[in-house]
């Protein structure tokens, strides 16, 4: 239930067990390297020409990874697409049953499959040579296709003329050319100066005539200039086939093309299931390999020893000991307790019920080392608060038994699948308050145990604000403490203490006004409202120079209680949320059974579908809410009482694996 | 029908079709830049569509609260005859949730859309990204609020 504490590994081995040490300390998953301090006479590690060669090889494996993608998302699309009747590829999309795709994860691999995957992968090399080969000749085609699509866009003003491009030649005596010329000029063109011109045209096809002209050669400068003038565009085609027929072939060619496309795409395909798997190994295998990269580059070495500092969590030092002890590498280590300004990683351990939550925490900063491990509180007021927005004991049942019946069927990996059970947690808490307030599907099916919040909406929003200036008074209590255990108790006397009493003097004085039989509480609440309130003026100007300092420094920490007010007020989204779910899940109810009345038979088929649909989409939608409103009321009310974050996860040397999963199953440990 | 039940009536046209409009605008923009994002990597669909639905609760609360003023003035059975004074009474408690809904729920859609751009190259800040787009929903939530509270005590 804390942050854990960290000892400083300090590790000097000969360079020739360099290679030796990094693998153990990769496989015990214990160690975080860090840039070992500089010493006086000796070199940093450089690692830079492996570095790149493994940037090199990991690339090559994402084209083939990305490559196989694209080429099953195109034949996907053609599966899609063909018919019984006119069957194209052969290819079929793998059916996984749901339940596998459910309990999808990364394979187990043992550390001998791993160290040992660089041998025997001559076929890898092949298949990536013939991917690229592949993607270099589909580029060629659709080069090619591209081409053609131009050509017969090209040609298409030509479909008319029927007589082949190479007949059309002139003779000795006449010149016939072929060509486009623009429709509009055409339309209005002066030939009254032209006698000896001849013409057909063949139609129009986006403003451009095509035109055929034969005049005398001997006066060839005259008409040419002529035809120039009209805008008249001769054609450079001169193959012997008619542009029908030339549309033909290449619309021909570009079926071969495709189907050659096809026939490339299903060859890639085909070697993924051979390969992939050893792949995808290979790919992990680099990624351990950057990291051992970044680890030579933090140590410093001398002509034939180096020196390598790490971070290791304080209940694995012994056990990392004892590996580097059975290794039989010659070695000297020494374990030192952090100093006070060494920023070491953040490794939490809670109990199972706190540790999915964990992540919620992150996701806002993970928290820095030295403080007070937040994540058992957030656990507590995030299940509280989970419920109270969804607040519908129907929902609530759907959503534990989704959540954590989903986590059961997955069965994910330790560490894993937290978002399910925060989301199973999540129901149970909306049952405990779906039960309070008696909704069940948006009705009242049973009488609430406290109260119905569609009736009595003022309760719920009192219920709202005071579980609001609960949990920020408890993260002032978490904050008092802490400053506290820091040696600074007049920092959490002035600070969080004076605003409890101003606070507390506050209630006292209004209830007192408010409520019969406390009018004499007024004079203790206005003594303690007094009391804190100097407190906050003296917690303002504490630390502050000067007195212009120390006095605005005073009334600026009243200021702060605008602050507060508005923190408080911000848990009124409990009450917009938590009326919105029942309020939507009427509704739903309502069009359902209005809609029921209305068609006779049809009415009960639509009367289920309106139900299950709007109730599946209030759900979702309410959940949805209720998970980011939740996380804003811990990261901006709660968080900004007494927390600071900034820290960073441990993340041990080894642990950046994206497809598989080390273990020793099946392999052993040497 | 009375003026009154008339003015109730628009009051909760107003809210729904308002906090509806700027629901659709947000999530429209909001799918607009999913679309864009989605294009370049398939596999950021599902983090673009979370943010792209959160602009949406405005026309949600909208509903809401026009639901609340049918069933104050029984719509679904015997109309209820309210006075001119009771009417606009109902209709000004409209007005907050309509007014900040249309509002908050455009600006909720910008944030979203950054936010997109956001989750487009850092895949891992996707809940930060929410968070900011959650923010403006603060002050749709406090005219919820507003809304709710005065239509419910108007009658």
């Amino acid at each position: 239930m804390a942050l854990l504490p960290f000892k400083k590994l300090t590790l000097i081995a000969h360079s020739e067990d360099a290679e030796k040490v990094l693998t153990l300390l990769s496989r015990t998953g214990s160690a975080e390297v860090i840039s070992t301090s500089e010493i006086e006479g000796c070199a940093r590690g450089d690692a830079a020409s492996r570095a790149e060669k493994a940037d090199v090889r990991s690339a090559e494996l994402s084209f083939c990874f990305d490559f196989w993608r694209a080429e099953k998302v195109k034949l996907n699309k053609i599966v899609k697409k063909q018919t019984e009747e006119n069957p194209i590829t052969k290819y079929q999309k793998k059916k996984i049953p749901l339940l596998e795709k459910i309990r999808a994860r990364k394979p187990d691999v043992s550390f001998d499959t791993f160290d040992h995957i660089l041998e025997e992968n001559e076929d890898i090399a092949a298949v990536e040579k013939r991917l690229h080969e592949i993607g270099d000749e589909e580029t060629e085609l659709k080069g090619e296709s591209t081409r053609n699509a131009a050509l017969r866009e090209q040609l298409k003003f030509y479909e008319t003329v029927d007589v082949p491009f190479s007949d059309i030649k002139s003779s000795r005596r006449v010149e016939c050319v072929l060509g486009l010329v623009p429709t509009d000029t055409w339309a209005v063109a002066d030939l009254s100066d032209c006698p000896d011109l001849a013409f057909e045209t063949f139609g129009n096809r986006q403003r451009m005539t095509t035109a055929f002209f034969a005049y005398p050669t001997a006066e060839r400068e005259f008409y040419a200039d002529k035809l120039a003038s009209l805008g008249f565009n001769r054609t450079t085609f001169d193959f012997p086939m008619t542009a029908k027929d030339k549309i033909a072939a290449l619309t021909a060619r570009d079926e071969e093309i495709f189907r050659r496309g096809v026939e490339l795409a299903e060859e890639a395909v085909a070697y993924e299931d051979e390969v992939r798997g050893r792949m995808e190994i290979l790919s992990d295998y680099y990624r351990v390999e950057r990291e051992k990269c970044d680890a030579i580059d933090r140590t410093f070495r001398t002509e034939s020893t180096f020196v390598l500092t790490a971070w290791v969590p304080a209940h694995m030092a012994e056990d990392t000991e004892k590996v580097f002890a059975d290794s039989g590498v010659a070695y000297v280590s020494m374990y030192e307790d952090p100093k006070e300004d060494d920023k070491y990683p953040t490794l939490a351990k809670n109990n199972p019920v706190v540790t999915p939550y964990e992540s919620i925490t992150n996701m806002y900063s993970a928290p820095s080392p030295r403080e007070i491990d937040p994540n058992p509180f957030v656990a507590f007021f995030y299940f509280i608060l989970f419920g109270l927005m969804v607040s519908d004991a129907a929902y609530g049942l759907i959503l534990a038994i989704g959540g954590f019946g989903l986590y059961a069927l997955k069965r994910p990996r330790k560490g894993e699948g937290h978002l399910l059970l925060i989301i199973g947690m999540g129901g149970v808490s909306t049952f405990i308050w779906g039960v309070m307030f008696g909704g069940y599907f948006g009705e009242s099916f049973f009488s609430p145990v406290l109260f119905n919040p569609m009736n009595e909406p003022l309760k719920m929003l009192i219920l709202s604000v005071a579980l609001g200036v609960f949990q920020i008074m408890f993260g002032m209590g978490i904050a008092f403490v802490q400053k506290c255990k820091n040696g600074k108790p007049f920092h959490a006397i002035f600070g969080e203490g004076s605003w409890f009493l101003l606070f507390i003097g506050l209630g006292l004085f209004v209830a007192s006004g408010m409520v019969s039989g406390m009018a004499a509480l007024k004079l203790p609440g206005l003594i303690v409202l007094a009391v804190g309130g100097a407190g906050v003026l003296i917690g303002g100007a504490m630390g502050k120079k000067g007195v212009k300092g120390k006095v605005l420094g005073a009334f600026g920490n009243v200021y702060n209680v605008t602050g507060f007010m508005s923190d408080i007020l911000s848990y009124c989204r409990l009450f917009g949320l938590g009326l919105a779910t029942g309020v939507v899940g009427m509704v739903v109810n309502l069009i359902a059974t209005i809609l029921c009345g209305l068609i006779p038979v049809v009415g009960y088929v639509l009367f289920v579908a309106v139900l299950v649909v709007g109730h599946v989409f209030n759900i979702a939608i309410n959940t949805l809410g209720a998970y980011v409103h939740n996380s804003r009321l811990q990261y901006v009310e709660f968080f900004s009482r007494f927390y600071t974050g900034g820290g960073h996860i441990f993340k041990p040397m080894g642990s950046n694996l994206k497809y598989i999963h080390l273990s020793n199953k099946g392999g052993n440990q040497s | 029908m009375t003026l009154g039940t008339f003015l109730a009536i628009l009051g909760a046209a107003l809210a729904a079709g308002l906090a509806g409009i700027g629901s659709a605008i947000g999530v429209g923009m909001g799918g607009q830049a999913a679309a864009g994002v989605t294009s370049e990597d398939p596999d950021k669909f599902g983090s673009c569509l979370i943010l792209q639905l959160l602009p949406g609760t405005q026309g949600i609360y909208g509903l809401l609260i026009a639901f609340i003023v049918f069933i104050k003035i029984n719509v679904f059975s015997e109309l209820a005859a309210l006075t001119m004074e009771q009417g606009l009474g109902i209709l000004a408690g409209c007005i907050p949730i309509a007014a900040v809904g249309l509002i908050s729920a455009i600006h909720q859609g910008k944030v979203a859309v950054s936010g997109m751009a956001l989750v487009a190259k850092r895949p891992e800040e996707q809940s930060k990204a929410i968070v900011m787009a959650v923010m403006v929903e603060t002050y749709a939530i406090l005219a919820l609020l507003v809304s709710f509270l005065a239509v419910f005590f108007a009658l």
